[in-house]
């Protein structure tokens, strides 16, 4: 499965989201992930909240 | 999909219009002195990084039909270095009160026009009313009622804000202009630099701002918030508060004025958050106006008597008459 369809199952589930919400570490999340679907790869997720930090960062540096 | 449990975090500009980056809270609260500093927070939680979400402004809309979020029961206008955040701090103390502290989405909807040249007053009105239901939607079960502490600059918008919430009371805070300007020099903000802010808020061109002393350019800006206060007050009376009558005019003034009932616990847990710096709430407060009346050099004095005292006194006598209705009242 791609992660935006995983996203977009996430969006539309309020419970999934709340309790993936709970993870208050990236590797704590990446497991809670891949338990709901296991073919999502380690790497790429964490390359992908990287990837967010660095946006979030140019983006609150732009503003 | 719904929105529930999201908030718009940040605003960005295309040439097809606005893009909003959302941040889930989930239970996640409002607990830092500003708007920004909880965002970065929550949106560095791994949750953000990984299902990060943006929509156009029509989810927004969308939204604030589905979920209208809360009733707004306060506005909180200021010039800046004034002790603002402080009264934000007091007003967020009691847990019925969700406080929004300066939040950016909120001045991009305000300020739209500066993207977009040419976006009426009426649609100004509407992205200004959608964002304010998206970030007013309640973090706890206790909240019942919303304040926004705007940004400074965000004084020229009263109108709008008065046009969308006509019922909902408003202060505007202020200080010796002196102590403010200091504060100003030492650490100057977005609106009080030669920009296209302080250009929106003066009138006056960039290229002259930049051609000014920065001493200048700041009381300009300052002195215009102090007399578009003194001046929206005369159509749209605002509680107007000193900021040498803090913390005690809070529960004293505000409370009232915002329509607030407070029980001894509510006004100790007040007071307890004023004994800390506002900004540093890790910090003991310290007044610190004596220092900053020394440290004005002639250049700040001289830039305030001529761009800030006239409207300041103004706003001086306009409070003189408030307190002294309040004296008589009473």
């Amino acid at each position: 499965m791609e992660i935006e369809h995983f996203r977009s199952l996430v969006f539309a589930d309020s419970e999934l989201m709340e309790k993936l919400s709970k993870a208050s570490t990236e590797p704590e999340l990446i497991a809670m992930v891949q338990q709901h679907c296991g073919d999502l790869s380690v790497t790429g997720l964490q390359q992908m909240m990287k990837t967010s930090r660095t946006l979030w960062l140019q983006r609150w540096l732009e503003r | 999909m719904s929105l529930l449990g999201w908030i718009p975090a940040n605003v960005r500009w295309f040439q097809d219009g606005p893009v909003i980056d959302w941040c889930y809270m989930g239970g996640q609260h409002f607990t830092e002195p500003f708007f920004e500093e909880t965002i970065n927070r929550v949106y560095n939680r791994p949750f953000n990084l990984l299902f990060r979400r943006e929509t156009r402004l029509d989810a927004l809309r969308d939204f604030a039909v589905q979920s209208p979020g809360l009733p707004p029961a306060g506005f909180v206008f200021h010039m800046s270095r004034c002790g603002s955040t402080l009264v934000a701090r007091m007003l967020g103390a009691h847990a019925e009160n969700l406080v929004l502290s300066e939040p950016s989405p909120l001045d991009a909807m305000l300020r739209i026009e500066q993207r977009y040249g040419g976006v009426a007053d009426e649609h100004r009105a509407l992205y200004f009313q959608w964002m304010i239901s998206a970030l007013t939607q309640p973090r706890t079960d206790a909240q019942q009622r919303v304040f926004v502490k705007f940004d400074s600059w965000s004084m020229q918008d009263l109108p709008i804000v008065r046009q969308v919430f006509p019922d909902v009371p408003w202060v505007f805070l202020y200080r010796d202009p002196v102590e403010v300007m200091v504060g100003t020099m030492k650490r100057s903000s977005f609106g009080t630099i030669a920009g296209p802010l302080s250009q929106r808020i003066t009138g006056v061109p960039v290229q002259q701002l930049n051609a000014m002393p920065a001493a200048e350019v700041a009381a300009r800006v300052l002195g215009k918030l102090c007399e578009m206060a003194a001046t929206f007050h005369q159509h749209s009376p605002a509680l107007l508060m000193n900021y040498s009558e803090l913390p005690e005019a809070v529960p004293a003034r505000l409370g009232p004025h915002f329509q607030l009932h407070w029980n001894e616990t509510d006004l100790d847990t007040m007071k307890q958050t004023s004994r800390f710096n506002a900004k540093k709430p890790d910090a003991q407060f310290a007044s610190d106006s004596v220092q900053k009346r020394e440290a004005a050099t002639e250049q700040i004095r001289d830039a305030v008597a001529q761009w800030i005292t006239p409207h300041y006194q103004q706003l001086e006598k306009l409070r003189s008459y408030q307190m002294l209705s309040t004296t008589t009242t009473s």
